[in-house]
């Protein structure tokens, strides 16, 4: 019946403005935007307002306690071109993106794939400890034990008792090792959700996809797996993909928490430290917004290149 | 024959070395002896450095186990000798012809009756010692019984004035025989007070009753009024009527406590409540001299008797003597509520509110009811609480207390019992209370509860005393302390010989160097297997605590066994005796929880321990439901409405960032003293400290915010949300109150009400430092901390070396301490160098010159507005902090100094001090004085073997004195931008209020009355540091040190300095590079950062104002 409703008041798309076409679309399915107003309200007042308001303040001078002042583009200009630091941190947020990235997605696509191969009693309990270290909220902080600066560390005494050093390394606060250790640790607490949406992806495979491939000449396994599996994975590939990326940009607050704010001569410093760095520290939210404007079309810019890299899995 | 000579080679080798280890150590000993005694500034004359030889007096190594066993053919006593108190010996001449004082303390002899006994009494003062003469007739071991005062003491010197004032921690002493401690327990011996709760009188509506001079009324618990209450409660279980004030919600609070005046005679008893019998010290024939050495209070003493002290028979002798009396014939139960002690001995002992059982007397499913006593708070063998008990009839009644151990599973705590004053019989000495997660009422039985035993009461009022014991433990935990003790002192021995990380390849030779230690760790293998053995058979299983010690037992057999393996056991052990340490601390602990106490005919059914089911779950679901309607966050308030509307613009809002213990003391000071004082409305919350900045921003912050760091006053300060206390500009002035005194709400306080500069006088000078920003101050000092030293006395006397007075002495003990492989703790990088540029007179930033601007700039700078006019009425630029001053020669110096301790000396730069300060492989360090908070309570067993003092310092040689100032940091109270032209009085007379010498003192009081001996409060003000129970010495040194504190000052953009000066640290430290250069290096970027920052404030930057330098 509706159908015909609709047909008899039918106006043709060109007739009228799209503004008008807009409105008339939704009052037709006002029961879903109903529906989804809670959360779009919600969503709009606490992150899309925020956004743009964070992108307004990047061209005042704020401190948080004083109206802003316009400043035009100079926080962008001096972020640019005179801030050194500012750019020590894009070159650490880019080369600690680029390794956790990948290689987090990378490791958490391959354990999960191996523990797909296992018994299901047995899957269920490797999931587990695969997955315990990022339920475990900070439980990275077993790290700062590990590679404790006293000579009674573990490391410390470890190597002492060895005789590779002679005295301790101050593991966390010596820019040699911090990079390093910090990329195992975050690699080490990747192994998130996106590995559980994996596992979860490589059941819904469906067998008999399997059978036909086999029929139709896949020789291997790792065939299997890039003609088959994962073309059919694609949305929670898609999915883990955008959680990596956010997760190995948003670090900054596990850095801080294993080497102290700021890290020595910066040597970790990312975009978001630098955020902190200006924003809590020093109260110029001006500035501090145009490192987060910066941020922001960063993130967005790596997400366009990860979905048009994903779209050619499997071709 | 070939064998015979390397023999022989081998002796001589050895020979040699020993000698050249005797003439080093010879040497080393003359050159530190002849280091000049210097006078220090800063008032640090009066500091109290130890000497090895008074250290030497009091060490002793020997337990009273030891002693008792070396005297074991020495009868008891057999006569009583009473000491002439009057009697002082004042001094003596040694062999050398030299005069050594023997009382040092203040005496005062007044008449007993102000004291409410007969004849005289002597008051001794907590700032020495005090010696007697004694004529003993006999050798034989006597106890020592003292009779003192409970009650509040002050004590005057010959001119009148106040030497000493009793404070709230109890009375303890050391003491000697003959100028030495006869064992390690005569190094503390503490005598309690006795302290009762403060009741207020108060009507049906819960409001005070007044007298007539309209003063509040208060009883105590030791009145008639309070036993007559007790009575009348006894025959009823339930709550009719409360004793307890209740604030606006209705939740109760605890009363105050106040000191109990009375006479106790009591004999000396081991403090940690090793021995249970009271000490008996071995005294010979003939003259000796007997001394009190103050360690805290002083104390009013009437009498001292040497004697011995009868021990009470058996329960059968017990039962014979009282044989004609009849069991308690009535079937009523009488019962105590717990929470109504009599008296307790400290003041921390105080009422607690159970929510775990819903029988527990009263319960209230909303309200917070004192239903309890005891738990954590009465845990400390010797701590007793008392119970007064109205008894109908003269008989025998069996005590079934409602208690509770839910904190040690697997073991059980102990307790003694008094009747009247005394232990009824020999079990009564050692009543066992096992773990259990739900309350119990089990009848006071023997151990293995076969024997319930009954007590004999006469009718009428008796008193019950439950006193800390550690019972059967008390043998084992003094077998594992000993142990402990020898085996860390071995550890030492071997560290020094292998240092911390030992090479397991090598042979280190233990056979020939220390047979004796191999020897004793077998030995004290042995012992250890043994006691866990005996633990296991007390607690009637072997669990994780026999665990604890046996496999501590395990590593020390194979160390003595095997000693090539000592190398790589060395770590392992290293965490076994933290671990026993910690198993010691807390086995020590008795915590016990009463409900009630009940008394009722011997063999008669003891009351209901726990709830039934449905009982507990009907009080379950009755609190899940309250839990919907009432505010568990609200610190309630008892103040009374507010009446006017002026009083109610008058009102503020104050914000703490503390803890929630901290907010209910500060909410209990406002209510009790503020309110009463000014009648101003205050509110205080508790919020997170992130909140501020959000809050100012949106205009609904606080009109005070309190706790704040001092970085914060000044960064908020030139942001313009915090006002400053000193200026005009707002429209107050702060020390003239002339246009409040026709003000309704303040006309009548303005004479309590203390000026801005009278306020600043309550602290260091230098305290406002920080705060203080280009002549106005943002912010009034709370807390002060600041680093001074801390260093082992017995280790010293080991190795022989003197405490260190200035760097030149601490240089010349790094070698003594490191060729034993001991460390030495040292703040890092500029932390360490600012205390050694500021004892020079070289400041943090570039600062003065004041006329040189002025002359060259000072037509510009007046025009900017960058001047200010200072207190003297002098105009003075905005030109202090352009510039860091790290690249001054003395600055580039000191630090380089401080790196090469880190790089060249080694010393650590990550480590756990309070545990290799306990475990004595770091015997000396500079750190925070609050660490004694820590010790304290973490560290018992190094009780009396450590000592904090002022910082050693910079000698300089044209005054010949020594400057040993330290660096601190503040936190501040600040009034914060929201406050109105109608309240910001009311919140400077808060502020003023709030750090005064008597709250703050109040304050600090109540946190160690909450959270006992390590609740310490490092207050800014001196005189309310004065009034906290800091021991004679510890308050002198940490005087000291007072007078010789600086702050370092803030300006905007310092943040960055700390920031690069660790950075060029790091730098140093991890790869080794020049400090100087390095540091050098960041110089650049921290001046820029400072102007940068200057300039978004239009303050003058040292690119706009250079000064010709010539």
């Amino acid at each position: 019946m509706a159908n015909s409703t609709t047909a008899e008041h039918a106006v043709i798309r060109r007739d009228i403005s799209k503004f008008k076409w807009t409105m008339m679309q939704m009052k037709q399915h006002k029961v879903a935007y109903l529906m989804i107003a809670p959360f779009f309200i919600l969503f709009f007042i606490f992150t899309v307002v925020p956004v743009l308001l964070s992108i307004i303040l990047s061209f005042t001078t704020f401190n948080m306690l004083e109206w802003p002042t316009l400043v035009y583009a100079d926080n962008y200009i001096r972020l640019f071109l005179d801030d050194e630091i500012f750019l020590i941190a894009v070159k650490n947020t880019l080369m600690f993106a680029i390794i956790t990235g990948p290689a987090s997605y990378l490791l958490s696509l391959f354990f999960a794939w191996f523990i797909n191969e296992l018994r299901p009693k047995i899957r269920a309990v490797v999931t587990l400890l695969f997955y315990a270290p990022s339920i475990s909220g900070n439980v990275y902080l077993i790290w700062t034990i590990i590679f404790s600066s006293d000579q009674y560390g573990y490391a410390n005494a470890l190597l002492m008792k060895f005789n590779i050093i002679q005295k301790p390394i101050l593991w966390f606060q010596d820019e040699k090792y911090i990079f390093t250790l910090v990329v195992l640790v975050a690699l080490w607490t990747s192994l998130g959700t996106s590995f559980l949406t994996f596992i979860a992806g490589f059941q819904v495979v469906d067998k008999s996809l399997y059978e036909a491939g086999a029929v139709d000449g896949v020789k291997n396994r790792w065939q299997e797996l890039w003609f088959i599996t994962l073309p059919t994975m694609r949305p929670q590939m898609m999915l883990g993909a955008i959680l990596a990326i956010t997760q190995s940009f948003g670090f900054g607050a596990v850095i801080t928490a294993l080497v102290g704010f700021p890290s020595p001569n910066y040597c970790v410093h990312t975009i978001m430290h630098h955020l902190e760095d200006y924003g809590n520290q020093r109260f110029e939210m001006g500035y501090a917004s145009a490192i987060a404007t910066i941020l922001f079309f960063m993130m967005i810019g790596s997400n366009l290149l990860v979905t048009k890299i994903l779209r050619k899995v499997g071709s | 024959m070939t064998n015979m000579k390397k023999q022989a080679r081998r002796g001589f080798c050895f020979f040699l070395m020993c000698v050249m280890l005797f003439t080093s150590y010879a040497f080393l000993g003359t050159g530190l002896s002849a280091s000049a005694v210097v006078e220090s500034v800063g008032g640090s004359d009066s500091l109290v450095r130890t000497s090895l030889d008074e250290i030497r007096s009091v060490l002793t190594g020997l337990t009273y186990g030891e002693y008792l066993a070396s005297h074991e053919n020495t009868p008891r006593a057999d006569s009583t000798i009473d000491v002439d108190i009057m009697d002082i010996l004042m001094e003596t001449t040694d062999s050398r012809g030299n005069v050594v004082e023997q009382t040092t303390a203040t005496i005062e002899n007044v008449s007993g009756s102000d004291y409410g006994t007969d004849g005289n009494i002597l008051l001794v003062g907590d700032d020495g010692k005090i010696t007697w003469n004694i004529n003993v007739d006999k050798s034989a071991m006597y106890s020592v019984v003292i009779e003192y005062f409970t009650g509040d003491i002050t004590v005057h010197d010959a001119d009148g004035n106040v030497a000493s004032q009793g404070k709230s921690s109890s009375i303890e002493r050391m003491l000697l025989i003959d100028g030495s401690v006869p064992f390690r327990e005569a190094r503390s011996l503490v005598l309690y007070k006795s302290w009762s709760d403060n009741y207020l009188v108060v009507d049906e509506n819960n409001k005070a009753v007044l007298d007539e001079n309209g003063n509040k009324q208060y009883f105590t618990s030791a009145s008639e009024q309070f036993r007559e209450f007790v009575k009348e409660q006894a025959n009823q279980n339930s709550d009719s009527k409360r004793l307890f004030v209740t604030d606006s919600t209705g939740n109760e609070l605890r009363p105050d406590k106040l000191l109990n005046d009375s006479w106790v005679e009591k004999a000396l008893v081991d403090s940690s409540g090793y021995y249970d019998e009271p000490l008996r010290f071995y005294l010979e024939e003939g003259e000796h001299m007997l001394t009190l050495e103050t360690v805290r209070e002083p104390i009013a003493i009437k009498s001292i008797t040497l004697c011995s002290v009868e021990q009470p028979d058996s329960y059968e002798a017990y039962l014979q003597k009282h044989a004609d009396a009849a069991d308690y014939s009535g079937s009523d139960k009488i019962y105590i509520q717990a929470e109504y002690p009599t008296a307790t001995s400290d003041r921390t002992i105080y009422q607690l509110n159970d929510r775990s059982s819903v029988i527990t007397m009263p319960q209230d499913p909303a309200l917070i009811k004192m239903n309890e006593i005891g738990g954590e708070k009465w845990q400390y063998a010797g701590q007793w609480i008392e119970y007064t008990v109205t008894v109908p009839e003269s008989g025998f009644y069996m005590i079934v207390p409602r208690s509770k151990q839910d904190v040690y599973s697997g073991m059980y705590t102990s307790r003694k019992i008094y009747i009247n004053g005394e232990v009824p019989f020999a079990e009564a000495a050692n009543f066992r209370f096992d773990y259990s997660s739900d309350w119990q009422t089990n009848p006071l039985a023997s151990s293995d509860g076969q024997t319930q035993y009954k007590f004999y009461l006469e009718a009428g009022e008796n008193t019950i005393r439950f006193e800390v014991v550690l019972g059967d433990m008390a043998e084992v935990l003094r077998e594992v302390e000993s142990s402990l003790s020898t085996i860390n002192e071995y550890y030492r021995k071997i560290l020094m010989l292998t240092g911390s990380d030992p090479d397991e390849y090598r042979d280190y030779n233990f056979q020939r160097i220390m047979p004796d230690v191999l020897r004793g760790l077998v030995q004290q293998a042995e012992a250890l297997y043994a006691v866990s053995d005996r633990l296991a058979e007390i607690t009637g299983a072997k669990g994780e605590n026999s665990a604890t010690l046996d496999k501590i037992a395990l590593i020390v057999d194979y160390m003595g066994r095997y000693p090539d393996t000592i190398a790589a056991r060395l770590s392992s052990l290293k965490d076994q005796l933290a671990a026993l340490g910690s198993w010691l601390t807390t086995t020590q602990n008795q915590p016990l929880d009463l409900d009630y106490i009940c008394l009722q005919a011997p063999g008669s059914e003891p009351p209901k321990a726990e709830a039934g089911f449905f009982e507990s779950v009907w009080g379950e679901i009755q609190k899940f439901i309250m839990s919907f309607f009432s505010d568990y966050n609200s610190i309630g308030s008892a103040t009374e409405e507010v009446t006017t509307e002026e009083l109610e613009a008058a009102g503020i809002e104050v914000w703490t960032m503390t803890d929630r213990d901290r907010a209910q003391i500060i909410r209990s000071l406002v209510d009790d003293d503020f309110a009463e004082r000014y009648g101003i409305p205050v509110s205080v919350q508790l919020v997170v400290a992130s909140t501020l900045m959000p809050a100012t921003l949106a205009g609904t912050g606080p009109d005070v915010s309190m706790g704040n760091t001092q970085d914060t006053a000044i960064n908020y300060a030139i942001r313009s949300a915090v006002y400053s206390l000193n200026s005009t500009a707002h429209g107050y002035d702060f020390n003239d109150f002339s246009k409040y005194e026709d003000n309704p709400v303040y006309k009548d306080i303005l004479d309590d009400v203390a000026t801005f500069d009278e306020v600043m006088e309550r602290f260091a000078p230098a305290a406002s430092v920080p705060l203080t920003l280009y002549g106005e101050t943002y912010g009034v000092p709370e807390n002060m901390s600041f680093s001074m030293m801390f260093y082992r006395k017995d280790i010293f006397v080991e190795l022989d070396i003197e405490v260190p007075n200035t760097w030149d002495d601490f240089y010349a003990i790094i070698y003594k301490l490191q060729s034993n492989n001991l460390d030495i703790g040292f703040p890092t990088g500029l932390t360490g160098s600012t205390i050694l540029m500021y004892q020079l007179g070289e400041t943090m930033y570039k600062e003065g010159n004041y006329d040189a601007y002025m002359e060259q700039y000072g037509d510009i700078l007046r025009e900017n507005g960058q001047t200010y006019i200072n207190a003297d009425g002098e105009e003075i630029p905005k030109t202090d902090g352009m510039e860091i001053n790290l690249n001054s020669n003395t600055a580039l110096a000191k630090f380089r100094e401080v790196c090469r301790l880190f790089t060249d000396y080694s010393f650590p730069v990550t480590y756990t001090f309070a545990d290799r300060f306990r475990q004595g492989t770091m015997p000396i360090g500079i750190i925070d004085y609050t660490t004694y908070n820590q010790l304290i309570v973490f560290a018992p067993e190094i009780k009396g073997l450590w000592e904090f003092t002022p910082l050693p310092g910079t000698l300089n040689e044209e005054t010949n004195t020594i400057d040993n100032t330290t660096v601190a940091s503040v936190t501040c109270m600040m009034m914060m931008r929201s406050v109105t032209e109608a309240n910001h009085f009311s919140a400077w007379v808060f502020m003023q209020w709030w750090s005064s010498a008597e709250i703050q003192s109040d304050f600090c009081n109540e946190m160690v009355a909450l959270l006992g001996p390590s609740g310490k409060q490092n207050t800014a003000n001196i005189e309310a540091l004065e009034g906290m129970s800091w021991s004679k010495d510890e308050l002198d040194n940490l005087k000291a040190q007072f007078n010789a504190v600086t702050c370092t000052p803030e300006y905007p953009g310092g943040y960055i300095i700390a920031r690069y000066a660790n950075f060029a640290f790091l730098d140093v430290y991890n790869n080794g590079t020049d400090p100087v250069e390095t540091l050098l290096s960041y110089i650049d970027s921290i001046n820029a950062e400072l102007t940068r920052k200057r300039q978004e404030f239009d303050l003058p930057t040292a690119d706009e104002f250079p000064l010709d330098t010539n």
